[in-house]
C-alpha cells in the first residue's frame, strides 16, 4: 500500500458558470478505497462535478469534504496539497516542457517539504505503472501520442501520492488497447490505496474496474448503482441505448426523443 | 567592420537584459509590458541617486538599484496589474503605458529634464589589434553575460523557474499542479525589475542619465523579444544579439540616425515572414 485513501463527500452542491447552475443540489458519497465512475449523457454536468471537486470551479452553494476536512473554500493549489489529484480532460500536460519537468512539477509544489530522495522514490513508483515514459524523459511532452500524453497526465497527478484521484475521461480519444491499459492503470492505482473518482464515456470498460457507478442527468444525480448491476439496469439502458423507456414504454415518440437526447 | 561587430555584440547584450525581462513577463503574465523603457530609466535614476546623492560607489549602487526596482515592479503589480487582471491583455498593455508615463514623470519631478552623468572615474579605452573597447563596454559584457547565465540557470534548474515555465505553458494546469500564480508573478516581476535596472545602469555608464533614455531602446527591445519568439526568454537573448548586430553594422551603410528604423524593419520582416519568431518551431498549443 503506497497511497492512503480518503472518502470524498459532496453535500448539496450547486455550481455553474455565470448565473446558470449546471449541477444542482448534488449529494454524493465516494467511499474511501473505491473506484466510483460518474456516467451520464453529454451536457449532464460530469466535467462540472470534477472541476468543482478539483477547485477550479467554486460551488455557488454546498460543501466539498475530503475525509473530515471541509475543502470548499480552498483554491486548486490548496486542494492539491489537501490530497486531491486531478487529471483534466484536455490540456493536462505542459506541452512545451519535458516529461521529466512535467513529473517534477507534478510533485514539488504539492509536496514542498519533500526531499530530493522522496522525489526519486515517487518517480520510480509512478514509472513502474507507466514504463512507456521512461525512455522519453528528456523529450517535450507535446511530442507524445494521445495515449502516452494521457498516461503522463495521470503520472503527474500521482507523483505527490494523492489520497483521492479525480480523472476526467482518462480514456477519451484513445484506441481500444490503450483504453484497456489506461483503465488497468486506474485499477492498479486504486489497489495501491487511492480513492478514485472518474468520469468515463467508455462504460463497459469503466465498469470492469469500478466499484460504484453514479448516473448524472441534467445536473442531478439520477441514482447510484454497484458497477456490476449498472449496465443491466433498465433505466440506465434506456438512457444510453434508447431501446426501451420504462416510464412511457407504450409511446414510441417519447422513447425515441429520450434516446436522441442521450446520444 | 570588426569594430562594428564588436559594438553590435555589446549593444546586443545590453538589449538582451530587458528583452528577456519582456519575454518572461509576456509568458507568465500574458501581456506585453510597455513600461519596460520607463523601468530602465527608473533603474538608472535609482543608481544615480545612490551613486551621487548618497555617494556610494557603483559596485554598491548596482545591487541596491536592482533590488529597488524589483520592489517597485512588485508594488506596481499589486497596485495596478492585479486589479485589472480580469480585463484581458489589451487592458493590461494600455495600463502599462500609463505606468510608463507615471514612472517617467516621477523621475522628472525629482530630477527635472536635465542630462546627468554617473560619478565614475574616466579611464583610457583598451586597444587590441585596432579594436577599441572602453571600460564601460567591458563592464556591459561581463555584467550582462553573468545576468543572462543566472536567468538561464534560474529558469532551467530552480523550482521558481519551473513554476514560471509551467504558468507560461498553461496557467490553469499550473494551478491544478499546486503552483501559486500570485507568488510566481511576483517572482517574475522581481527578475524583470532586476534585469531592467541592470540594463538602465549599464546604459547610463556608457552614456548619460535622462528621463527619455529608456524610450530610445523600446523598439529594439520589442524587436529582439519578437525576433526570438515572444514568451521564450532564451530566444529573446538570440534576438537581442541579432538586433544589436543589425543596428551597429547598418551604421556602416546608413546614418546612425536610422538605428531604430533598422530595428523596426527587422520587427516587420519577422512579423510578416515568421510570426512565431526566428527560432524553430511554433509553440505547441491546444
Amino acid at each position: 500500500m503506497i497511497f492512503s485513501a480518503e472518502r470524498l463527500l459532496m453535500v448539496d452542491v450547486s455550481a455553474g458558470y455565470g448565473a446558470l447552475d449546471i449541477i444542482r443540489s448534488i449529494a454524493l458519497r465516494m467511499e474511501r478505497g473505491r473506484i466510483t465512475t460518474i456516467a451520464g449523457p453529454n451536457g449532464a454536468g460530469k466535467s462540472t462535478v470534477m472541476k468543482t471537486l478539483a477547485g477550479s470551479l467554486r460551488p455557488r452553494q454546498g460543501r466539498v469534504i475530503v475525509g473530515n476536512r471541509d475543502v470548499t473554500s480552498l483554491s486548486p493549489p490548496e486542494r492539491a496539497r489537501a490530497g486531491l489529484g486531478y487529471v483534466p480532460q484536455e490540456r493536462n500536460v505542459f506541452k512545451n516542457l519535458t516529461i521529466d519537468d512535467n513529473l517534477r512539477i507534478g510533485f514539488e509544489f504539492v509536496r514542498p517539504k519533500a526531499t530530493p530522495r522522496d522525489f526519486i522514490v515517487a518517480r520510480c513508483r509512478v514509472l513502474e505503472l507507466f514504463p512507456d515514459l521512461t525512455p522519453r524523459m528528456k523529450e517535450t511532452a507535446g511530442t507524445l501520442s494521445g495515449g502516452q500524453r494521457q498516461m503522463l497526465a495521470m503520472a503527474c497527478a500521482l507523483m505527490p501520492g494523492p489520497q483521492i484521484l479525480l480523472l476526467d475521461e482518462p480514456s477519451a480519444g484513445l484506441s481500444p488497447p490503450y483504453v484497456r491499459r489506461m483503465l488497468d492503470a486506474v485499477q492498479a492505482v486504486n489497489q495501491a490505496g487511492a480513492t478514485v473518482v472518474m468520469v468515463e464515456q467508455n462504460l463497459v470498460e469503466a465498469m470492469r474496474v469500478s466499484n460504484d457507478a453514479v448516473l448524472l442527468v441534467a445536473g442531478r444525480v439520477e441514482g447510484v448503482w454497484s458497477a456490476r448491476s449498472f449496465l443491466s439496469d433498465r433505466n440506465v439502458r434506456s438512457l444510453f441505448l434508447g431501446d426501451t423507456n420504462p416510464d412511457v414504454s407504450m409511446r414510441r415518440e417519447g422513447a425515441s426523443r429520450d434516446g436522441a437526447s442521450a446520444a | 567592420m570588426a569594430q562594428a561587430l564588436l559594438n553590435g555584440v555589446i549593444s546586443g547584450l545590453l538589449i538582451a537584459l530587458p528583452a528577456i525581462a519582456l519575454s518572461l513577463g509576456y509568458g507568465v503574465l500574458n501581456f506585453a509590458n510597455f513600461s519596460i523603457g520607463a523601468m530602465i530609466t527608473c533603474g538608472a535614476y535609482l543608481a544615480y541617486w545612490i551613486n551621487t546623492s548618497l555617494g556610494a560607489p557603483m559596485l554598491l549602487a548596482a545591487p541596491f538599484a536592482a533590488i529597488g526596482l524589483a520592489a517597485i515592479a512588485i508594488a506596481i503589480q499589486h497596485g495596478v496589474y492585479r486589479k485589472i487582471e480580469d480585463g484581458g491583455h489589451v487592458t493590461m498593455l494600455v495600463a502599462s503605458m500609463g505606468v510608463a508615463f507615471v514612472l517617467e514623470n516621477a523621475v522628472r519631478l525629482v530630477y527635472g529634464a536635465d542630462v546627468r552623468m554617473l560619478d565614475v572615474p574616466v579611464a583610457r579605452p583598451i586597444s587590441w589589434n585596432g579594436l577599441r573597447l572602453n571600460h564601460e563596454q567591458l563592464l556591459i559584457v561581463v555584467t550582462a553575460s553573468l545576468a543572462l547565465g543566472a536567468v538561464n540557470l534560474l529558469l532551467k534548474c530552480t523550482q521558481i523557474g519551473r513554476a514560471m515555465r509551467a504558468i507560461a505553458d498553461d496557467p490553469e494546469l499550473a494551478e491544478v499542479r499546486g503552483i501559486s500564480r500570485r507568488r510566481t508573478i511576483d517572482a517574475t516581476w522581481a527578475v524583470s525589475g532586476s534585469l531592467t535596472a541592470m540594463a538602465g545602469m549599464l546604459i547610463a555608464l556608457d552614456g548619460v542619465v535622462e528621463p527619455l533614455m529608456g524610450w530610445n531602446y523600446l523598439v529594439s527591445i520589442f524587436a529582439a523579444a519578437v525576433l526570438g519568439g515572444i514568451g521564450k526568454p532564451l530566444g529573446a537573448f538570440a534576438g537581442a544579439l541579432i538586433i544589436g548586430l543589425a543596428e551597429e553594422t547598418s551604421a556602416l551603410l546608413v546614418s546612425t540616425t536610422y538605428r531604430q528604423g533598422i530595428s523596426f524593419v527587422a520587427l516587420i520582416l519577422v512579423l510578416l515572414l515568421r510570426p512565431q519568431g526566428l527560432f524553430g518551431k511554433a509553440r505547441i498549443r491546444g
